[in-house]
This record gives C-alpha cells, sequence and structure tokens, in this order.
C-alpha cells in the first residue's frame, strides 16, 4: 500500500499540484476578475444587464446561430457573452459586457475565469485531451488518498502532531497535517472532480439509450433542440418579464444563465436557468420560452434522486452556493491541498536522499523528480504572480492582450524550469523560492503605482475585496520568502557541518 | 457568528481529545493523567464536536451547516496542532 501510495502520488503529482492551486484560486474566480478589472466598479443588476446584452447583440451578431449569457450575480458586475458563428473580420465570438451592453474594452483580460478553466481544461492542449489527461490524474489522487489512509498506520496517535526541524519527520508531519485534518475535503474534492467530468468519461449510459448526447441533453434539462433559421424576421421577446416569471416559479432564485436560439428569426427560442451559486445543487433548473411571443414552451424535468446528487455534488466541488465565510474555509482548505501534494512531493525527494550512494550525484530519475518539484511548486509560484503583474503592465490597447497575460505566466513558468534544469538545486530551490516571494509581494505595489485602488486607497474607501486580494498577495509573498529564508538556514547548517566533517577526515 | 461558534467548538473538542492522548499529556503538563480523567476528555471532547454540528446546523440549516462543520472542523484541528506546537519553538 505504501508502494501504491508513493507512486501514484508521485506520477501526476506535479499536474495535481497546477490542478490544486489554480482550482483553489477559483473559488475566488468572480473576485480576481473584478481586481483584473478595476476600470469597472460598482454591481450590476441581471435583468438590466441582459437586455444590455441583447442589444449588443442585437447589433454585433443578428444572424447567429446562438447567444449564450452569463449574467452578473452579486459578485461579479460583468456579463459574458458568446455566440456563434463569429462576427467581424476577427471571427470574434466573445464579449464581456457592461450593465448597458457595451463592451469592456479598456483592459482586456480573461481574469479568474483563465484560472478556473486552466485547472481541468489547461492551456495550449485540444480540450479532449485535456480532459481525459485531467481525469487519470484525479483518479490517481482518490487512489493516493485512500491508499495514503490506508497505509498511515498511526492516523490517530499522529492525529495533532507537528515536529519542527527534523527532517524528513517533519515533511512527513506537515504532511499529515495538511492531509488528514483537511481529509473530508480532500475526499470530497476529488471525488466530485471525477463526477463533474463524469459524462465524458463513461459516455455509455447515455449511448446505450439516446441517439446522441443532444437529445439526452434536452430530454433531461430542457435545453432547446436547435432548429433551422426560417428567415422570416420576427423582433425577439423582451427578457424582463420572461427572467420575473421564472425567478418568481424558483422561489426568488436569479436567472444566471441565458441561451437564445436563432435570435430574431421566427423559430427564435429562449432558454433561462436558474444561477449556479443560489443553491447547493449546481444544476439549475431551466424555463424555455418561444423567442417571439414569450409563450413557456418547456423546461427541465423534475430531478430524480439521481440527478439531485450529481447536481449537489458538482455544487459542493464548486462552491458557488458558499458565502463568503464559507468561502474563505473552501479557500483554506483548497490551499491545505495544494500544500499537501507539495509536502508530498518534496517527501519523496527527502525520504530518497540519505539513501542515495553518493548524494553529491544522485542519479537520473532523483535529479529529474527534484528538478521537475522545483520547476512546479516555486515555478507556479512564480508563473500566478506574473499572470497578474501581467494584466497590470502590459499596454491596455495592446492587440490580443487578454493572450498576452496568460502567455506571460507560461512564459515565467518555461523560465523557472529552465534555469531548474541549468542550476544546482539546491540553489535552484532558493533561487526560484526567493523570486516568487518578490514577484508576489510586487503584485500590491504595482496595483498601487498603475491604478487608482492602491492598498491605502482601497483600505481607506473600505474596497474590501481589492484589501483582501492584496493582502492575500503579501501573505503568499510572507509563506515563500519564510520557505526561503528556513532552506537557507539548513543549508547553512548543512555545508558547514561538511566542511567539519573534511576537516575530521584530514586530521584523521 | 455561527461560523465562528462552530469553529471554536470544533477547536475546544480536540483540544479535549489531544488531551485525553498520553503523548501530548506529557507534552503539555509532564506527566500522564488519570485513566477516569483521560476518559472524561475523551467523552468531552466527542460531545463538543457533536455540539458544534448542532450548532452549525441551527445556525445555518441542514445541508449548508454540515458542509460547514466539515470545514469548522478542519480548522479546528488545526488550531489545536497550533496550540499544541507552535509555543515549544
Amino acid at each position: 500500500m505504501a508502494l501504491v501510495h508513493t507512486w501514484t502520488g508521485l506520477v501526476l503529482g506535479w499536474l495535481l499540484f497546477a490542478m490544486f492551486a489554480t482550482g483553489t484560486s477559483a473559488y475566488f474566480q468572480d473576485e480576481i476578475t473584478r481586481w483584473m478589472q478595476p476600470e469597472v466598479t460598482g454591481t450590476a443588476d441581471p435583468v438590466a444587464s441582459a437586455q444590455g446584452a441583447v442589444r449588443f447583440l442585437q447589433r454585433t451578431a443578428p444572424d447567429a446561430s446562438f447567444w449564450f449569457l452569463t449574467l452578473p450575480n452579486g459578485r461579479s458586475a460583468t456579463t459574458q457573452a458568446f455566440w456563434y458563428p463569429g462576427t467581424g473580420t476577427s471571427g470574434q465570438t466573445e464579449a464581456v459586457l457592461d450593465e448597458s451592453g457595451r463592451e469592456v474594452t479598456v483592459r482586456q483580460t480573461n481574469g479568474g475565469y483563465f484560472l478556473y478553466r486552466f485547472h481541468f481544461d489547461l492551456h495550449y492542449l485540444p480540450v479532449l485531451w485535456a480532459r481525459y489527461l485531467v481525469g487519470i490524474a484525479a483518479m490517481f489522487m482518490l487512489v493516493a488518498i485512500l491508499s495514503g489512509v490506508i497505509t498511515h498506520k498511526k492516523i490517530f496517535v499522529d492525529f495533532f502532531m507537528l515536529r519542527f526541524g527534523k527532517g524528513q519527520r517533519s515533511w512527513l508531519d506537515a504532511h499529515n497535517v495538511t492531509a488528514v485534518l483537511a481529509l473530508p475535503f480532500h475526499l470530497m474534492i476529488t471525488f466530485t472532480g471525477l463526477v463533474t467530468l463524469a459524462a465524458m468519461y463513461m459516455p455509455w449510459g447515455i449511448l446505450a439509450n439516446y441517439a446522441s448526447p443532444d437529445t439526452f441533453q434536452s430530454a433531461v434539462f430542457g435545453d432547446p433542440p436547435a432548429a433551422e433559421r426560417s428567415g422570416r424576421n420576427v423582433p425577439l421577446a423582451d427578457l424582463a418579464p420572461l427572467m420575473r416569471k421564472a425567478s418568481a416559479q424558483w422561489g426568488g432564485r436569479e436567472v444566471g444563465v441565458v441561451r437564445i436560439n436563432n435570435p430574431g428569426d421566427e423559430t427564435a427560442t429562449i432558454a433561462l436557468t436558474r444561477g449556479p451559486g443560489e443553491a447547493m445543487g449546481s444544476r439549475g433548473e431551466v424555463m424555455v420560452f418561444d423567442g417571439t411571443s414569450g409563450r413557456q414552451t418547456g423546461g427541465s424535468l423534475p430531478q430524480g434522486a439521481a440527478l439531485k446528487t450529481e447536481s449537489v455534488m458538482i455544487g459542493l466541488h464548486s462552491g458557488r452556493f458558499a458565502q463568503i465565510a464559507l468561502r474563505w474555509l473552501y479557500f483554506l482548505s483548497g490551499l491545505a491541498g495544494t500544500a499537501m501534494v507539495g509536502t508530498g512531493l518534496v517527501l519523496w525527494t527527502v525520504k530518497r536522499r540519505q539513501r542515495l550512494p553518493d548524494p553529491e550525484r544522485p542519479h537520473f530519475g532523483f535529479r529529474l523528480v527534484e528538478k521537475l518539484n522545483i520547476a512546479t511548486i516555486a515555478g507556479l509560484g512564480c508563473a500566478i504572480p506574473s499572470y497578474f503583474l501581467a494584466n497590470r503592465l502590459l499596454p491596455t490597447g495592446m492587440a490580443a492582450r487578454a493572450d498576452w497575460e496568460i502567455h506571460t505566466m507560461f512564459l515565467v513558468w518555461l523560465g523557472v524550469l529552465i534555469w531548474a534544469l541549468l542550476r544546482p538545486a539546491a540553489r535552484a530551490w532558493l533561487e526560484a523560492l526567493r523570486l516568487a516571494a518578490l514577484l508576489f509581494a510586487a503584485v500590491p505595489l504595482v496595483n498601487a503605482f498603475t491604478t487608482s485602488r492602491g492598498l491605502p486607497v482601497s483600505l481607506m474607501r473600505g474596497d474590501w475585496l481589492f484589501v483582501a486580494f492584496d493582502m492575500v498577495m503579501l501573505s503568499l509573498a510572507a509563506a515563500f520568502a519564510l520557505a526561503a529564508a528556513r532552506l537557507a538556514a539548513r543549508q547553512r547548517k548543512a555545508s558547514a557541518g561538511r566542511t567539519m566533517g573534511r576537516e575530521k577526515a584530514v586530521r584523521a | 457568528m455561527t461560523h465562528v461558534l462552530g469553529i471554536l467548538l470544533a477547536l475546544a473538542g480536540f483540544w479535549a481529545l489531544a488531551v485525553s492522548m498520553p503523548r501530548h499529556q506529557r507534552d503539555l503538563a509532564g506527566r500522564t493523567l488519570a485513566k477516569s480523567h483521560a476518559f472524561t476528555a475523551r467523552w468531552a471532547g466527542w460531545a463538543l464536536l457533536a455540539a458544534a454540528l448542532a450548532v452549525d446546523i441551527a445556525g445555518l440549516g441542514g445541508g449548508y451547516g454540515l458542509v460547514a462543520w466539515c470545514a469548522h472542523l478542519t480548522v479546528g484541528a488545526w488550531l489545536t496542532v497550533a496550540l499544541l506546537h507552535l509555543p515549544k519553538r
């Protein structure tokens, strides 16, 4: 069992670390987006935003086969609009809109949404491959968690143990404290993570019973089937009364998503979905309306036990239902999961270092793991603040700006990988940890110089979202600086020990 | 408010459970407790964790309270670990 735990944890551990870290950030996805759009202030009304988005799309993409709107909730202030096929010379298919339907063009960014998508779609990879890879990693995680519990013989005796300055023992204690004490979260998040993509990993149930996944979707979730445009133009029904009707039907819960098929055509349909954050079950009820008369034509079936379970599991995973206090607890648990994977990866090398025939010249496998650990743990610690710094430092009018924020993050990450490969491991750890601390500390500083919402101002105004963001950046900077300082102290002690050992050998 | 109360109850519960363990008794008091005292501490610990669950469900509702309770247990246990070991450094 110990063997199973060691190797399932290692093989995809680097990917799992990145999934845990970015997935944790996704609990504050909307807040990160708001920080990355400092020009957007205030809150937005979902009904007015939907009407504004419709006005924008009637101008921009009147002939689209569908419009898809993610409306603002209490936490966000902008509408995400997608449509198909693309319009204009660039084939534009998406836009970020404010309440009145004007495109937010000041500082193009994918915001917290990118980090959220990365944790299961990765980047620069076909989405399908990425999701299979992520699913395999999550399966390994599940095996590692279960085998970890079984192999941890003193789970109750060592429950509260944390010994400092004892090398391998301390790493093991830290691994246990982050893993065992947050075990309900880790088990839940790993299992429900697999559930979110279960229909993709195991499509056979649907394939055996439905002609295609689309018929399953419209039968069970009420998505209107796509129809051909008739070519006869009829104005779209006003969304406001439909949204009010849906909200009343759902006991006051707001509409979160609007999908309009064949807008402006006689065959138009309007599907309204309850917002995912309005209840613990994230799969919202759907109401479908005729797009011209506004008459209700259908909707989702009442959910049976299996669908309700699935919906609540996905809801538990994404935590959209959580109010601010519980949201912070989710975030802390996610950090613990990230630390669990990180300490586990480091433990693999710490445990084997003493057993190496020559610790000065480790074999290839050991060196590879050590370098990948640096590139992943310290590397992502450099990459994430770089994403935020790019948001503040790239010229606001730059072409493909949102993409370049992302490229910056990966370029920095790649840079740390190359650095780790070129330098001796002990030096590379120290340098990369210090760089991560510097970059995290630079975020609030650069924010204060490039926007009018720096920490002193936001403190005075009571702009708690910006205060909290800057404080989290400073805390992460402190954590990386502390790690670097302790590592430096240990290295000094170790090299002093080695010199003494050599002197003794010379004297003898 | 419920969150604070839930975390405090979980902390008290885990603290009592730690006190019921001979290893931590030696660390904290330099000696082990009498068996009957350790027994009392253990039951008090479990009772406090159950009380945290009751408070969370009463304050936050069934499903939401249960999720919050899991989080409160985790934070309570971390605080116990911190209180046990940080003063020693």
